[in-house]
């Protein structure tokens, strides 16, 4: 003879019983994975050193205000225009040859180490700079700026 | 194929063979040459909106997807002026779409625009987006709208129209924003939308999404909306071209793969076997998505399988084994639980033999489950006391089938039924019961004339668009089925050739006819002489039939006879062994079929062997070691009769809330009462489960392998894509748990073993094998041992000795009727939105906000006869108990008809008021011959039917999208001829 009943005794486990079941878990889980364990808490200790942690866990804590205002910031008018040169500088570097712009910069390099040691005083004369065109170092520089100018003008 | 039945055309300079008449677009797709498209879908064929796949074909730029192969067609799909229209149709496109990918909940990959875009090589878009004048329709607790994201690609319209038929979705070309609507543009809740959710499915981008995949998909969706709405405006300024912008939101998709698993499994509730990917995210399910290859239902779905898996995670889940103690359920551990339970087991079989236990299988589980349930039964306690809830539907199909054509399951797939000229449906509300399959016969029957013939006392939609509709009365379909039968075979109709070479006992059936006279039907069902000889001219005109038959007509006590007279008539007119022929009884759980064919069944072994045929006993008496018992158990009725009796004094009941869905509940309860031991498996604590000594916590389909088999006898595995709940275990681990503690050492280790020793004992099961049903594949049994499986039944004759099928002759007597006092008859069926007694859906607030409590269906006409209105409180009263309920008067009903959903465990359970009569060939309840008295308790309250209810809605059926309404708009040009007057 069953009537029919509907209540449910729940099996209560003790706090402690709890606290116990999933220490077990935590600790099955670290023994199962040791060596990233390890290694987490190295990394955990190296940002944490240098403060980074306490940033990461404020900046996580208050994301969606954070992503708001970056965003609410970044959507004004006045970023418009850099967004905008973010993405076209990101094209134009692309275009540009970089072996070539080395040679230059090396050059431009040389060129303003040896004028920063010019005196205020220094001038220098037309016939000097006549003569200057006889020394070989000046004699390439030169031709090297007119062709780029006529390269420039094509 | 040979060539000449190929025609050659060139593309891009190279010639290819296609099919005749092969869609242009769709042959090209086959080439590997790229051809950008958006609303061509494969499941739904073009729709022509939207303009992408542009290509030359002989000097014209057309539409690919609007254009059929002919012989020497020459194709171009890559010059400048191909491109150009490409590019201007996608712009118009993305004029219509933001694409913000990496902060939208559709980006997973599959967005379409996204992938068609990317394919295409477009780095910008020519024009800006434009946003549209609409609000997000938010209404719909399944889906939601939005207006802004939409293309107006029409695909949710010709799901909704053509594929689904429900004739909600419709795009007004008109308007000067033109939008999808629902019905005459109310918000989508208040439509007459199903919330099948195929428009969700089919929809290319994020127009259309699940509510439950909204915010919860990516990484950066899960913000407030103005939030959202900036990191939209910042991904397009910090995104200039699409390349960068898709490389960003391809990893983030990728990334997305991490956290959402996809996971194929098998719908458990009907018995179309709808077949989809199930999206979870931890535990949560958030989407259910049906495929191409899907093979019962392809894209399809309805609201049950789309939207009702809340169940799963309901609170009310049972997660540790209970035992009864005095007035409570104690949770215990299993191994008590299982000790327990081998105990009692072992204690009532020494104390009283076998035979005094019984077992219930369940049409939820899986066909490995049915199995080892059979097993425990026969082999660990020494019964054939093991039956299922086909017992309570299905059986006398079966045994119509047996008798006649030697398989007790559907002739062919529901492509068969969707190929035939002419489909007769008796007894089925196919619409609500089987959602899917009856898409299939609605859109043959919009689409390509299919003559849809129905028979029902009720008026329910497919009532409402059969090209003939007859009811007849109650329990009389067997009479105008040989009545139409006897009048072919007068007239000389019959076909000849088939019933000489294919069918014995001709004469004698044909003698056995001679009272079933016009006059006769007449006078017993109601349908006139011109009904009857205007049924029998249409079934002959016709070279192809098929008989969809349900409930209707097997819940009464001539169910097994009125299924032979169906199976008499397809003989007759020759109807067996082609497609789009046959005999369909439509399944009505998941695994009804599965869970008789792997032997749950008090007369058969697995694979429909009986247990008296030697033979085949001894095969398995050899493979388990012990005797089986020679003669048949008790079904299902006998058992809750000799508990009454004191004969059976220990049940074991899976999956199956006998003490609601039973007929006359209170006498079955009232055995449960008696019973010495009495232990259920189950997910919740069912109304039957509150009589239990023992309740084993089970785990749901997405919790677990293994394979059900539907309608078409098709065999498809599900697999994991959730941990059981807490200490839930499925079924089958249970049943194995406690055969090894009743000392039987059973050793499977997952169910793929399970069907293995299945198949190594069933001849019908020889080939069936896990890794043949991998993923969408399937096998239609029979399965031989190569694995080749019988998607038509028969072809090549009928499994009797002969091979021939035999034609079974019967007599009538009506069993049922209504008299002075019981006035009124009471039928019973399903709606769409719940399933069986409601303990699956009713879990799921979004369905029950739709449909929240059963009513009870009155008749105009009846309503005023006894001065009652749209929500009145009425009490039935039957010889067996009585149901109170809430009044929907509806001329779906007619006359002294009474209509109760039969998803209801409350004080509307219609099982109060059913007896036990039964089906006299199978003991199938006739559950649908009640005559009650109504007394009415209040005139008139608050309608039982929601304002939400799709019931209510205002449908606007036209054929596809009407795209040509959007070519007639003064704005719109062709993107080939703007090129030219361009170019």
């Amino acid at each position: 003879m069953a009537s029919p009943i509907s209540d449910i005794k729940r099996m209560e486990l003790s706090e402690a019983d709890v606290h116990k079941q999933n220490l077990d878990e935590v600790t099955k889980a670290v023994s199962d994975n040791k060596e990233a364990i390890l290694k987490g808490i190295d990394l955990l200790a190296t940002i944490n050193k240098s403060g980074t942690l306490d940033m990461v866990n404020a900046f996580v804590k208050h994301k969606e205000e954070a992503l708001e205002n970056v965003m609410g910031e970044l959507n004004k008018p006045q970023y418009s225009a850099t967004l905008e040169n973010l993405s076209k500088l990101f094209f134009f570097a692309g275009e540009l040859n970089v072996d070539e712009i080395q040679y230059f910069s090396e050059k431009l390099n040389h060129g303003m180490e040896v004028a920063s040691t010019m005196e205020d005083s220094e001038k220098t004369s037309y016939m000097e700079l006549f003569k200057a065109l006889k020394d070989p170092e000046i004699n390439r520089s030169i031709t090297m700026l007119l062709k780029f100018l006529r390269g420039m003008g094509k | 194929m040979h060539n000449q039945d190929h025609i050659l055309i060139t593309i891009n300079g190279e010639e290819f063979l296609a099919e005749p008449d092969q869609n242009l677009l769709d042959f090209i797709n086959t080439t590997g040459e790229f051809v950008p498209q958006i609303c061509y879908n494969e499941s739904l064929g073009p729709i022509q909106t939207c303009d992408t796949c542009m290509v030359e074909v002989d000097g014209q730029i057309v539409r690919a997807c609007g254009t059929y192969v002919s012989p020497g067609m020459q194709v171009n799909t890559t010059i400048d002026q191909v491109n150009t229209a490409q590019k201007e149709a996608l712009d118009r496109i993305t004029e219509k779409h933001e694409l913000y990918c990496t902060v939208c909940d559709y980006n997973n990959g599959s967005c379409e625009i996204h992938n068609t875009v990317a394919a295409f090589g477009m780095e910008e878009q020519s024009r800006p987006f434009e946003s549209k004048p609409y609000d997000v329709d938010q209404s719909s607790p399944f889906y939601r709208y939005d207006p802004d994201q939409c293309i107006l690609c029409g695909r949710c319209v010709e799901v909704c129209q053509d594929v689904q038929v429900n004739e909600t979705l419709l795009i007004d070309w008109e308007r000067e924003k033109p939008r999808v609507v629902w019905d005459n543009d109310v918000p989508i809740d208040q439509s007459s939308c199903v919330s099948c959710g195929q428009c969700v499915t089919v929809c290319p981008c994020n127009a259309l999404m699940e509510t439950e995949m909204v915010g919860e998909t990516g990484y950066m969706t899960n913000h407030s909306p103005g939030l959202l709405r900036s990191m939209i405006d910042l991904t397009k300024k910090a995104e200039p071209g699409y390349g960068p912008l898709f490389a960003v939101s391809d990893t983030e998709a990728a990334m997305r793969e991490e956290r959402i698993e996809k996971t194929k499994t098998v719908c458990t509730y009907c018995g179309v076997g709808c077949t989809f990917d199930v999206w979870t995210k931890d535990r949560k399910v958030l989407k259910v998505e049906p495929q191409h290859d899907s093979p019962a239902n392809g894209i399809s779905s309805c609201i049950k399988g789309k939207f009702g898996w809340d169940y799963v995670n309901a609170e009310e889940r049972l997660t540790k084994p209970l035992i009864r103690d005095g007035e409570s359920f104690v949770e215990v551990e299993w191994d008590q639980a299982l000790s327990y339970v081998a105990k009692r087991f072992s204690e009532i079989k020494d104390e009283n033999g076998a035979d005094a236990l019984g077992f219930i299988s369940s049409s939820k589980a899986t066909n490995e489950e049915s199995y080892l349930m059979q097993k425990l039964a026969r082999q660990a306690i020494g019964t054939n006391n093991i039956d299922n809830c086909s017992r309570y539907c299905q059986s006398p199909a079966t045994k119509g089938l047996f008798r006649t054509v030697g398989h007790g399951g559907d002739s062919g797939s529901i492509d068969d039924i969707a190929e035939a000229e002419m489909v007769i449906t008796i007894g089925s509300n196919t619409t609500e019961s089987h959602p899917v399959l009856a898409s299939r016969i609605k859109r043959s029957q919009k689409l390509f004339g299919q003559k849809l013939y129905v028979f029902d006392l009720r008026k329910h939609e497919m009532g409402q668009r059969a090209d003939q509709f007859f009811q007849p009365k109650s329990g009389t379909d067997l009479v105008w089925l040989s009545a139409v039968t006897k009048y072919i075979i007068d007239q000389g109709w019959e076909n000849r050739t088939f019933i000489n070479k294919w069918v014995n006992g001709f004469e004698e059936y044909k003698e056995s006819l001679s009272t079933f006279t016009l006059e006769y039907a007449e006078k017993l069902t109601g349908l006139t002489k011109d009904d009857l000889i205007g049924i029998a001219k249409q079934i002959v005109r016709v070279d192809k039939l098929a008989i969809c038959w349900a409930m209707g007509v097997t819940q009464h006590q001539l169910g097994s006879d009125t299924s032979t007279a169906i199976s008499n008539l397809l003989l007759i007119t020759g109807n067996y062994m082609r497609n789009g022929t046959g005999a369909y009884p439509l399944r009505g759980h998941n695994n009804v079929q599965g869970c008789s064919d792997f032997g749950s069944m008090p007369n058969f072994l697995p694979g429909y062997e009986e247990v008296e045929d030697d033979t085949a006993r001894n095969r398995y008496e050899n493979a388990w070691g012990v005797k089986i018992p020679n003669k048949p158990g008790k079904d299902n009725h006998e058992m809750i009769k000799a508990i009454h009796d004191g004969e059976l004094h220990s049940l074991y009941v899976l999956g199956e809330d006998t003490g609601i869905v039973d007929a006359n509940i209170n006498y079955v309860t009232a055995a449960f009462e008696k019973l010495d031991f009495f232990v259920v498996q189950d997910l919740f604590l069912t109304e039957t489960a509150k009589y239990a000594d023992v309740i084993l916590p089970a785990a749901p389909s997405l919790e677990k392998e293994g394979t059900f088999t539907n309608t078409e006898r098709r065999i498809q595995r599900l697999y994991k894509a959730l941990d059981p709940l807490g200490d839930s275990r499925p079924d089958w681990e249970i049943i194995m748990n406690l055969a090894n503690r009743l000392d039987y050492n059973w050793k499977y280790a997952n169910p793929a073993d399970i069907m293995d020793e299945a198949a190594s004992l069933a001849p019908l099961f020889a080939g069936v094998r896990y890794d043949r049903l991998t993923q969408y594949n399937s096998l239609q049994w029979p399965v031989h041992a190569d694995g080749t499986d019988t998607p038509l039944l028969y072809a090549d004759g009928f499994p009797f000795d002969d091979h021939k099928a035999r034609l079974y002759p019967l007599d009538f007597e009506l069993k049922h009727d209504t008299n002075e006092t019981y006035d009124l008859h009471v039928n019973n069926g399903r709606v769409l939105e719940h399933f069986h007694e409601g303990n699956m859906t009713y879990k799921s607030t979004a369905i029950s906000s739709k449909i929240p409590n059963a009513f009870i269906e009155v008749s105009p006409e009846l309503a005023e006869e006894r001065g009652i209105n749209e929500g009145a409180k009425v009490r039935l009263t039957s010889e067996s108990g009585e149901v109170t309920g809430l009044v929907h008067i509806t001329d779906r009903v007619r006359g002294k008809e009474l209509f109760i959903p039969l998803n209801d465990n409350g004080k509307t359970a219609v099982n109060y008021l059913t007896n036990n009569n039964v089906d006299k060939d199978t003991n199938t309840p006739s559950y649908k011959e009640i005559a009650v008295k109504m007394d009415v308790l209040k005139q008139k309250g608050k309608s039982p039917l929601k304002s939400n209810n799709y019931r209510r809605g205002n449908p606007q059926p036209q054929i596809g999208v009407q795209v040509e309404r959007k070519w007639d708009r003064e704005d719109y040009i062709f993107p080939g001829s703007q090129v030219k007057q361009n170019g």
